[in-house]
């Protein structure tokens, strides 16, 4: 049983592996060939715009949750004046993105892994090559450079959002004022902060755009076969996330301690 | 345009209001006799398969929020000692049965909405229900028991060993031993904490398969319909996971 | 997958979640796998914040937890609604509770979390048995002890508001009396005071050698002669007395 363990493991890597390089194959192509700006206007607005209602809410009351937590560990220590600062900060490097990360993952992810793995199943991808068009650049490409911009910008606005929801929550559940809470927020969240969640953000709309678009690529098996991959993309994604999310703070934490402090 | 929206919104609304209704009726007035089969089958591919994915996962979290916690804590109090009791706090009231919902609603959800929308493209629920067959009892009841069930167990699972896992890697770069770390990790925590744990993996387990089976059942047919339907669940039941932990934080610990 | 095994991983899931969180509940302290601690029912008056399950120490030591917590009116030797904290004490510590022992609540650290300490009391003083109800020391107010703080300020600024006037005017005289004393004292002639107080000195002990007389031997019997004069003087009329002292002052050598 250890023996298949580590044999899943294995190809659960190898699967990554090739995810990856499936994801910078496509962006190589951008680099040389570049993208048609209007088709990737239109990804971006099917993926970024028409998410942007369920991130605002998401992004809310991520930070309404963060903002009672903080604010009850806070009072342990009669510091809850703080609450604005730490819980921003919290938010911002960690939970925040790791949170708003797993809604795009369904918003920005599953929609791309849908659609593509439906064009593959009912052989568009197929037609499209003997027609001498190149399907990475014309479908993938797109798909994936509006995957990240619209992800980094998402989960950015994301995070402002969140801001406001844990001042909301701050205000409407312990009165605090909001302005102090806000007050708070350049005491304790540093440049370092911003920066992982910003780096972060781009770094979750990378792995998710190319996870998706992998997915929806191969995918096989007809109309079953369509589900099962938004499955695949949207778990792995997700995993994905998380072990991102933990090399990337523990990196950043190392390498890059005391800018900002 | 806005207009046709919400109505279309609310016509939804209603159906999966009547959905839920005959969902909860028939698990509570229906003999669970011949089901365990398929529950526990449920249970298998929901819980058991999922565990380790569930408690890595969650274990790379909780070490992600120790560091977090770490460097936030020594901004007030240079007291390490305090870093595995606040961490423990936030893995069982918020986390650990967010992270696992999520998990478990994408990996679970999409699954179930898939092989309802494939079986309703297929027909295979035209000819269920010309046998007689209630398709509510027959396919959402021992899932949704199935999925309560190993939600709960995921949960608890997925909590207790990634907080286990982490005692063991994380203390050494906090300067302190595995054990004070396990005897400390419930000092502020409080036994609500766990319970409010155990519901809301309930919870989450009670809503990942009902709306999964609804988009399920009401998928447009083809392999479109198919991806966009378990598209659909998974978004769904990641947002109303989040707005449902709020809910349930907020009343308990705000209120 | 074979059937029995599924069903068998399935049950192993269920049990070690089961189990998971019966530890974590353990851990938390809701139970206890050993038989039941004894337990105290202490009175307050004020809590001072004391919660269920923290802890109780003896000399600084954890023997036991905070059980229950409850309201009490009309009890014996309390004006007011009782607090009654039920506690438990770990079998070992029992030897050292006695009667004399107090009970307070006391704040540990920086943090500020309350705890129950016992004071051991004397080895004579009989072993306190368990179910005993006592009469615990309440922690001071502190917000009390700040408001008689307040109060006290408030009057004594008040008395110095009404007052004002009164109260300068005689710290002004004061003042002045102080000054006309400094500037006679420098005025004056210091040998002039010199000698006044020379002066007095001798008067003093001039008086003092008359009394040392007076008191003496001598003095006594002067004193005795006169009250015999006096009583004798009693039965005289005017012009016998004229005759008398004339007679009895030749007899004395006074004129």
């Amino acid at each position: 049983m250890l023996a298949r363990f580590t044999e899943n493991l294995k190809s659960k890597v190898e699967n990554f592996g090739a995810v990856l390089r499936f994801g910078f194959q496509a962006l190589r192509l951008v680099a040389t060939e570049g993208v048609p700006p209007r088709l990737l206007t239109e990804q971006l607005f099917e993926c970024g715009v028409k998410a942007i209602p369920t991130t605002l809410v998401s992004g809310f009351f991520v930070g309404a949750i963060m903002a009672i937590q903080i604010e009850l560990q806070l009072r342990n220590f009669g510091a809850e004046g703080a609450v604005g600062g730490v819980a921003t900060s919290v938010t911002i490097r960690n939970v925040g993105p790791v949170l708003i990360g797993f809604i795009l993952v369904g918003k920005v992810g599953a929609l791309t892994t849908a659609v593509l793995g439906t064009m593959r199943v009912t052989d568009q991808i197929d037609a499209l090559t003997c027609l001498g068009v190149d399907p990475i650049r014309m479908l993938v490409a797109p798909r994936l450079i509006a995957a990240i911009i619209s992800c980094f910008l998402l989960l950015t606005i994301g995070l402002i959002v969140s801001v406001g929801g844990g001042s909301a929550l701050a205000w409407l559940n312990f009165g605090t004022n909001p302005w102090h809470y806000i007050s708070q927020i350049p005491k304790f969240v540093s440049l370092e902060s911003l920066l992982t969640g910003g780096f972060k953000s781009l770094a979750f709309g990378t792995l998710l755009g190319s996870v998706a678009c992998y997915q929806g690529y191969w995918a096989t098996g007809g109309a079953a076969g369509v589900g099962k991959m938004v499955r695949k993309a949207a778990i792995n994604s997700l995993v994905g996330i998380i072990v991102a999310d933990f090399f990337i703070s523990w990196i950043i934490s190392h390498f890059l301690r005391g800018i900002g402090h | 345009m806005v207009g046709r929206r919400v109505n279309g919104g609310i016509a939804g609304l209603g159906r999966f209001t009547w959905f839920l209704g005959g969902t909860l009726t028939h698990l509570v007035s229906q003999s669970l006799r011949g089901r365990a089969e398929s529950v526990i089958h449920h249970i298998w591919i929901m819980g058991v398969l999922g565990t380790p994915s569930a408690v890595l996962s969650l274990a790379f979290l909780t070490a992600v929020l120790i560091y977090e916690l770490a460097f936030h804590l020594r901004l007030i109090v240079p007291q390490d000692a305090m870093i595995p009791s606040f961490t423990s706090l936030l893995v069982l009231r918020e986390l650990g049965a967010v992270v696992t919902a999520m998990l478990l609603g994408s990996r679970v959800g999409a699954a179930i909405t898939a092989e309802i929308a494939t079986m309703k493209s297929t027909r295979q629920l035209d000819a269920l229900e010309l046998c007689g067959v209630n398709l509510i009892d027959f396919l959402v009841v021992p899932r949704v028991l199935g999925c309560v069930i190993a939600s709960v167990c995921l949960t608890c699972l997925a909590t207790g060993g990634a907080l286990l896992i982490t005692a063991f890697t994380t203390s050494q770069s906090l300067g302190l031993t595995p054990r004070f770390f396990l005897t400390h990790l419930f000092l502020f925590a409080e036994p609500g904490d766990l319970t409010i744990c155990v519901v809301k993996g309930a919870l989450f387990g009670l809503t990942i398969p009902i709306v999964a089976c609804f988009r399920g059942l009401n998928a447009s047919s083809g392999s479109e319909g198919v991806g966009s339907a378990s598209t659909r669940t998974v978004v769904e039941n990641s947002v109303l996971v989040i707005l449902l932990d709020f809910l349930v934080s907020w009343l308990w610990y705000a209120i | 997958m074979e059937t029995k095994s599924r069903d068998f991983w399935v049950g192993v899931f269920v049990i070690l979640a089961i189990a998971m969180a019966m530890l974590f509940f353990w851990l938390m302290g809701s139970f206890s796998f050993v038989q039941s601690n004894p337990q105290y029912f202490l009175r307050f008056s004020f809590a001072g914040g004391v919660e269920v399950g923290s802890p109780v120490r003896v000399s600084g030591v954890k023997v036991g937890r905070v059980e229950k917590i409850d309201f009490l009116s009309g009890v014996e030797g309390m004006d007011r609604t009782a607090i009654e904290v039920t506690i438990s004490v770990a079998r070992k510590a029992l030897a050292v509770i006695h009667e004399d022992s107090r009970f307070f609540v006391n704040i540990a650290g920086i943090i500020g979390e309350r705890y129950i300490e016992i004071s051991p009391g004397s080895v004579e003083s009989p072993v306190l048995p368990p179910g005993s109800r006592i009469r615990a020391v309440d922690p001071p107010r502190i917000d009390q002890l700040l408001s008689q703080g307040y109060g006290v300020f408030g009057r004594v600024q008040e008395f110095l508001e009404q007052n004002e006037k009164s109260v300068t005017s005689f710290l002004n005289q004061l003042a002045r009396v102080m000054d006309d004393t400094a500037k006679v004292l420098e005025k004056s002639d210091r040998k002039k005071i010199g000698q006044v107080i020379d002066n007095l000195s001798q008067i003093t002990s001039d008086l003092r050698f008359m009394t040392e007389k007076i008191r003496g031997p001598q003095g006594e019997e002067f004193f005795d002669r006169l009250m015999v004069l006096i009583e004798r003087a009693h039965e005289i009329d005017k012009p016998t007395l004229k005759k008398f002292f004339q007679e009895e002052g030749i007899r004395a050598r006074v004129f």
